[in-house]
This record gives structure tokens, sequence and C-alpha cells, in this order.
């Protein structure tokens, strides 16, 4: 079966009775989206005698058997009594529409839909608008008009409309608001075309009737009024003050006045009161004007000013510094009533300002206990002593180690400071005194003197002591450290590869290395701070120190020989006669079975060290009856007891012999030894000097400086003296230290043609260096 | 003999030409009856052939169908004409008597009478349904 959808009802006049065979209608199909067939309308029918209506989408003047019609599609049907056959037709003349409305069914699967229809005839337009009650002189209003003229109504449950267009098509033509006409009730009527917004605005203050009417295509109208009060504009306040940059009056003393800078659109201020506060600690002086003229300019006649070092004060400025209110009353009418508006505003008076303090060092980096002169070179100055002979200027002032060691006072900016600092620690400092307008003041800065910084590289027995003197770029000390180089080449200048550094720590200042290789080296300083500085000492190491470190038991008790914490007791005379080295020696001739004891307080871990050393001399050789050595323990127990003869030749008399014992050889011990015992037999006569515990053992086996590894760690390091590093350098591929040699040493460190230790710009400091080794000589 | 759609001389007279049951399956269905006189009485329950009333899908068949199973069982009728290429839908409960949308059964062409043929949409919860035409 073709397409087949049956529309059918009865049509009822406005007066709800049947329009018998009056009413004319004609349906639009609308595709709404889907692929039904495109938009059609049929041809105009007209109902039957009893007032029925029918049609179908099938039919040929519609959308024909071949249309499709598919759900969601709409069927709009439009429905007018009248003597035209137009449903375009107006609602004037002979031809026009009498009656009308349409209706509108969205598309179902349903094959028939049954439509009780009315048409009515015009309705009045919908008037919508909305307009303020409340306005200001000079200020455009709109009125908002959305008023309409479609219309919509139920009949036996069918929804009816007055539609202008649907779906782009139109309906009927008469359902539109033809004009809007608005009457502002100042003679002013505006008519315009549609629904347009209306706007207006009055020029003076009242209450006005504003009328609007809108008049649609049939020629009726409907019609509304609102009332607005106009008002006269506010005057919006704000104060001006001559002086004032952005409400700061910025020098002081200066004579203050005001003016009302503020609107006025309608000239309704009729007078305005003033009150220019000024209160504080030099005085409560406010200026009080009642009834003056918006125009009238406002001093400060109470104020008094301020005066500094004789500087006379101004009147009319204002007594007291920072912030002042003015407060204005503004007396006005807005066209219905007197008001007020109350206003406040504040103004700063600000202070001289203070000079910008600063100073310059020549030369630019000191020398100790070399003349620094200091130049002032402050900025904004102008207010330092004021140029008047009762105020002062300047002091400079001198510290060393946080105390003040010189300072000179009152003197003019050109004064030059000059001293003389002996260390590094030292501070420069600069006051100013000034007068800010009320107060005398004074600004101070201080800054640390820079040093020029200097490595220095001096021998001392088998090692250096490193020492670097000087401040970082800002003079600030927070740390030293050291780095080590040797040279690649033999040339002296390089490559050089970094064998070692130090920590960065401030106890870093001076350092005590040894060397354990030949050849060129560089040893670089830093200080660190505000800016780090360095300096280099390069040297040349071209014979290698049998350094040991030592504990030392006993080597005499003469000037010059060292104090320990061991105690000799038992036989033998210290005589100078008997000496090695230094002062004494001990003369034992005739120790025979008596013994020499040397005694610790409080013990020594004895594997801390790897030998036993003394210097004997044999003052007879007796093969037979040997000297032994023993230790004794804390505990009360004793080591193996060694004989000498294992460590000397006994035959060889009358010269001095080391005898070098290994701990290991006094055998497994169970506690620190306390005692170390000499003890001789029948015949046995020696003298003897220095005796100590060598140490050689741990220049290969610390691997850390301070807690911090070391780089090239095979190098090693000793601690000789206390918290004291002593690293020991020497190159990557050496790890062991040259064995002590038993024999006398000649000064370990010479002079070859070129120099041994040089500075970066000067000659070489050291001639041919001899160091004194009294352990091992 | 049951005659369901066509034209010719076999509907000329109102009576002692034919006869027939169809029955009226749910749905759409085309019908067509060779009758152009008669209608159904409600009296008597039958159909009555006058030569007087021109027989119509309302007093001949609908009136039939209403006194046989009760209102209900018919939606719509719908025939479309060759001349006027439109509808006639008779919508049950709806379309007046009077209304050119009751249609003849039978029309009168310059050729002839033309036997209507129409669609008939049964909506009854029980079909098939039975009716009759001609003298049974």
């Amino acid at each position: 079966m073709a397409l087949n959808k049956t529309f059918s009802g009865f049509a009822y006049l406005n007066d709800g009775s049947l329009g018998t065979d009056t009413v004319k209608y004609q349906a639009l199909f609308y595709p709404n989206g889907t692929a039904s067939s495109p938009t059609t309308w049929n041809n105009v029918r007209i109902t039957e005698s009893s007032s029925y209506w029918n049609l179908n989408l099938g039919d040929a003047d519609f959308l024909g058997q071949e249309g499709v019609a598919l759900e969601n599609a709409k069927i709009v049907i439009v429905f007018w009594t009248g003597n035209t056959s137009d449903r375009n037709s107006l609602c004037i003349g002979s031809s026009r529409l009498i009656e009308w409305g349409a209706t509108e069914v969205t598309l179902t699967s349903s094959d028939v839909y049954t439509l009780d229809i009315q048409v009515k005839n015009n309705i009045l337009p919908k008037l919508v608008w909305s307009f303020n009650n409340n306005g200001l002189v000079d200020a455009s209003y709109v009125a908002i008009n959305n008023s309409y003229d479609v219309h919509n109504w139920d009949f036996n449950g069918t929804s009816m409309h007055h539609y202008r267009t649907r779906y782009g098509e139109n309906i009927q033509l008469i359902n539109t608001i033809v004009e809007s006409v608005y009457d502002w009730d100042d003679g002013t009527v505006d008519v315009l075309p549609g629904t347009t917004n209306g706007s207006h605005s009055w020029d003076t203050a009242g209450n006005y009737t504003v009328t609007i009417k809108v008049i649609d295509e049939c020629s009726e109208y409907t019609i509304d009024t609102e009332i607005i009060q106009v008002k006269f504009n506010a005057p919006i306040p704000n104060i001006l003050c001559y002086q004032a940059v952005a409400n700061d009056i910025l020098t002081p003393n200066t004579l203050v006045s005001f003016k009302y800078s503020g609107t006025d659109p309608d000239n309704r201020i009729t007078k305005i009161d003033w009150v220019i506060e000024d209160q504080g600690n030099f005085g409560n002086t406010p200026t009080s004007i009642d009834g003056a003229d918006k125009d009238d300019v406002a001093y400060h006649t109470k104020g008094k000013g301020t005066s500094w070092c004789g500087n006379p004060a101004t009147p009319g400025a204002f007594t007291n510094p920072g912030d002042h209110t003015i407060r204005i009353v503004i007396y006005w009418n807005d066209g219905f009533n007197d008001l007020t508006i109350t206003y406040t505003e504040i103004f700063k008076q600000r202070l001289f300002n203070g000079p910008h303090l600063s100073f310059t060092q020549d030369p630019l980096k000191a020398l100790l206990n070399n003349e620094v002169e200091f130049t002032n070179t402050s900025t904004n100055t102008s207010r330092v002593g004021t140029g008047l002979p009762d105020c002062t200027e300047y002091d400079w002032l001198f510290k060393q180690e946080g105390q003040i060691v010189d300072e000179v006072a009152d003197v003019s900016f050109n004064y030059k400071y000059k001293i003389i600092p002996d260390n590094v620690d030292a501070i420069i400092g600069l006051r100013a005194h000034w007068n800010d307008g009320w107060h005398n003041k004074t600004s101070y800065i201080e800054d640390n003197i820079i040093f020029d910084t200097t490595v220095t590289v001096t021998p001392e027995d088998c090692y250096y002591v490193l020492d670097i003197i000087g401040t970082s770029l800002d003079g600030t000390i927070s740390g030293y450290s050291w780095e080590i180089y040797k040279d690649t080449t033999t040339s002296g200048v390089g490559p050089w590869d970094l064998i070692w550094e130090s920590p960065v720590a401030i106890d870093q200042k001076v350092k005590k290395i040894g060397f354990t290789d030949v050849g060129y080296f560089k040893v670089i300083g830093y200080i660190y701070g505000g800016g780090t500085t360095s300096d280099d000492e390069s040297l040349f190491i071209d014979e290698v120190c049998p350094v040991e470190a030592e504990e030392v038991i006993w080597d005499g008790t003469g000037l010059l020989d060292r104090p320990t914490d061991w105690t000799r007791l038992g036989y033998g005379r210290e005589a100078e006669y008997a000496r090695y080295s230094g002062t004494n020696g001990l003369d034992a001739r005739g120790l025979h079975t008596k013994q020499i004891v040397f005694v610790h307080p409080t013990g020594v871990d004895i594997y801390n060290h790897e030998s036993l050393t003394m210097y004997i001399k044999l003052y007879s050789s007796n093969p037979i009856n040997d000297i032994t050595v023993k230790m004794k323990t804390k505990s009360g127990t004793y080591s193996e007891e060694l004989k000498l003869s294992n460590y000397i030749k006994l035959e060889e008399v009358n010269t001095w012999q080391r005898a070098i014992i290994n701990i290991e050889d006094f055998g497994a011990l169970d506690d620190v030894v306390s005692s170390i015992i000499l003890t001789g037999h029948y015949a046995s006569s020696i003298y003897l000097d220095n005796v100590y515990l060598s140490a050689t053992k741990v220049f290969y086996k610390a691997v850390q400086v301070c807690g911090v590894d070391m780089v090239g760690t095979s190098a090693g390091a000793i601690h000789i003296e206390g918290d004291e590093v002593l690293p020991v350098v020497h190159t990557k591929d050496k790890e062991v230290l040259p064995v002590v040699q038993a024999k006398p040493i000649e000064p370990i460190i010479t002079k070859t043609e070129k120099p041994t230790i040089k500075t970066k710009e000067e000659e070489p400091k050291l001639g041919k260096p001899k160091f004194p080794l009294p352990r091992l000589n | 003999m049951i005659i369901t759609r066509g034209y010719g001389p076999c509907a000329t007279t109102s009576s002692g030409i034919g006869s027939g049951y169809i029955e009226l399956e749910g749905g759409w269905q085309l019908v067509a009856i060779p009758i152009k006189y008669g209608y159904w009485s409600v009296v008597d329950h039958k159909h009555v052939h006058d030569d007087v009333t021109l027989a119509k899908f309302e007093n001949y068949v609908l009136n039939q169908i209403e006194d046989k199973y009760g209102s209900g069982i018919i939606e719509v009728a719908n025939t479309f004409t060759g001349d006027a290429q439109m509808f006639y839908s008779y919508v049950v409960d709806v379309t007046p008597t009077g209304s050119i949308h009751n249609f003849k059964l039978m029309y009168e062409d310059t050729s002839g009478d033309e036997v209507t043929g129409f669609w008939v949409k049964v909506v009854g919860n029980s079909p098939p349904y039975l009716i009759s035409w001609g003298n049974i």
C-alpha cells in the first residue's frame, strides 16, 4: 500500500459553533530532519457542510502516492475564514482573514489523526516590557520591549496557534507587531518599527510617566505606563593638594594648600566644610574651614612647619610628618532633597631621605702591615651635616678581630681614612649624621677589608708547611682548601695532574705535607667567601724525604730534645758526650744486669706502630752476654723478651747503630703497653739515644683527611700532631714510602740548578735548604 | 462467487448477480464489493438490496461488521480515485455519513459502473472477521 495517512476532524469558529462549509484549510508538510519528502503545501480546501475537514498525505496535491512521510515529520494545518483563499491575506480590507488558527501534528506510526480545531479572530498583542523606576539626569535609559503577537490556545485537546511563520514558511502574516510607540512625558514621542527597544534621557530632574503602545497588523494595540523618578547626579568627591605628587608631599616644611577637585555635573554643590588634620609628636594643629565655595583654595593656616640645625620653620606647612587626613563635607541637592557627602583623603608628609653610604679601598687588595686608604663615595648626601656648623658629618672606624682599634669622628666627606692592618680579620665602618626634617639620624655601614691572597710554602723538618693569607673577593672568609698537582713532564711547566686535594673548611688554612716522589709540584690555595680567590706556588723536589712519623719515647732531656709522655727510670746517666743527636744521650756503661725502663702513664696501643727504634753505641762488645728488650702491658703481662743481637752487630763497637725491632717480634699483647724494659747482662755497657716508636705503616693506609675522601688515596696521610693532618703525597703508582734508612741522612731537599721552591712572581725564596732531622741523624 | 476487484456487468443489477464472503484479516486488506444499491439492515441483520439506497462503505460494510462483531473493529477505509487522484478516507466514528469520504462501493463512470476497490484497516482483536455481500 502506498502513502496513506489521514488527517480529519471538525472545524469550529471563534464562538464555538461549527463553521459549516466556511472554513478553508491548507496543510504544510515539513520533513523535520527526516528522510521524508521535501517541504510541501497542499492545495487550499474548504470544509464540508458538516464542518468536516479531511486530507491525506498520499493525495496527489500533497506528497502523492510516491511520497515518503517518516515519523517525527511535521504537519502544520492552517485554517481560516473570510473572503479569501490566501492564508497570507491581511486582516483589513475586503479580502481579509476574519478568523484564523493553525495546529501542528508530529507524525507517528499512526495512520489516522483526528483533530477538532478552532479559528479565532484577532488577539491583541501581548505587551512585555521593562523600564527603570529611578534615574539620573542626562543618563540614557532603555525600555526593553519583548512584546509579541503570536498566541496559543487549547481547543478540545488540540493546541491552536496564531503563528506568523513556522519552519521557515509563512503561516499567516498578520500575527505580528508592526510598531511600538514611546511617549517619554517630556514632549518627546518615538515611533519605532516592530518591537524595537526605546531609549531616552532627561535633562532635568522630575517624575516622568512613560507610555508604551504596541500595534499589530490589524491596527489593534496594547498600552502600558511606568513612572521614572529622575534625579540630579551626585558629585563625585576628590581633593587636590597643589604640593603633592601622588598624595605625597615630598619636601618637609612646604606650605600646603588644597582644593575640591571632584565632579559637580549638574552644579548642585552649595558649600563645602574642610578639616585639615595635623596631629603627632610635634603638636596638634588642625585647620577647620566652614562654608567654603567649591572653587575656594583651603590653606593649612594652623600648620607650624618644622626646623632643623637652625633652619627656620615655615608657617602653613605640616607640623608633623606622616599621614594627614583631609576631610570635607559636601552640601548639595538632587532635585528633591538637600543631601551631604562626607569624604576623606590621606596625604603623606614625607621625610628627607638619608645618604646611601659607600666607600672604596686603595689598594683594591690590601697587604698586611701596609697602609690602606679609604675614600668616601656615598651618594644622596645633601642631608648629612646639612651644611650647618652645628651638625656633625662622618665618622670612620677600624676593627680587627671584632675590636675597634682606631676611630675618627666628625670629619668631612672628602676626608681620606688611612690605616695599617696587621690581621686579615679587618673591618672598616663609615657612619653619617643627618636630619630627615624632624629627627637627627645616623646611618652606618661597614665592610671587610679585601686582602691580596698569598700562598707560602715553608720547609720544616721533613715536610712543608702550607699557609695562605688573604680574603675572598669581598673580604670575607668562609673556608680554605688546597690542591696539589704534579708535573707530568720534567719541564716544570706542566701539564699537571691533580694528585691531592683537601676538603673545604675554615680549619684548612695551614697544612703540613710531605712528598714521596721527586719532580715539580704546584700547590694552589683557595679562600672562599664572597668570590673565591687563590694563589699558587711551584716547587721542585729532587730527593724523597724518608719521613717517618714516630712517637718519641726518649731522646734526651736537654734543651734541643723533645719532652714526651714517657718517663725514663732505672740505670744510666744523661750526658752530652753520650748523645747521638740533640743535647744528651744516656751513658749506660756498666749496665751489667741492671735495667733501663721507659714508663708511659696511661699506656700506648702498640699496634698503631710498626717498629721500636733506638740508637745504640756499644761501649764494649760481649756477644755472649746480650742485652734484651721486652714490653710490659698495663695489665701486668710481658711480651716476648728479644735479644738486641738480632738487630745490631755486637762486633761493631764505638759506632752508633740503629736497632729497628718490628712490633710483631714482641708477640701478642693483651693490653696497651705501659713500659719498655732493656735488661743488661754481665759486661753489657752502652750509650743509648733516640728511642721511639715508628708508625710508617699508616703512611699508606689512611684514605681520608678530616673525614673527606682524598684524591689519589694511594698517597695516604698520617697524623702526627693532635688532629693536624699531614698528607703524604706521591705519585699514583707508588703506594709505599721509602724505607727509612739506617744511616745518617743528609738534608733531604736540595736545590739543584733550578730553584726548589718558587713563587709566581719572584725568584726562588729558598737557597739550598737543609732541614734538620734530629730523630734520623 | 466472490469478487474482490474489477469492472464489469456483474454489478449492474442489485440482486441475483452473485454473492460471497470476505474474511477480513488483521491490518490492511484490499476489498471490492460489486454492489451499487443496498444496505445492511440492523433490524433483520442482513443486507437489503432495494435498488434505491446507494451502497456505501458505512451502510453496507461497516454497519454489517459492527452489527456482527461490535465496534472498534475497523479504524479507517481508504479508496483512491483515479479521476481526482485523491483519497476518500472514511474514518470510523469521525467521518459524517453525508461526507464524500463515506465513499460508494460502485461509481458511475462514462464507460459504465466501476467497482470501488478500497483498503480497510482492521484493528479488532479477533480477526478474521467474516462478512458477506449479495444475497446470502
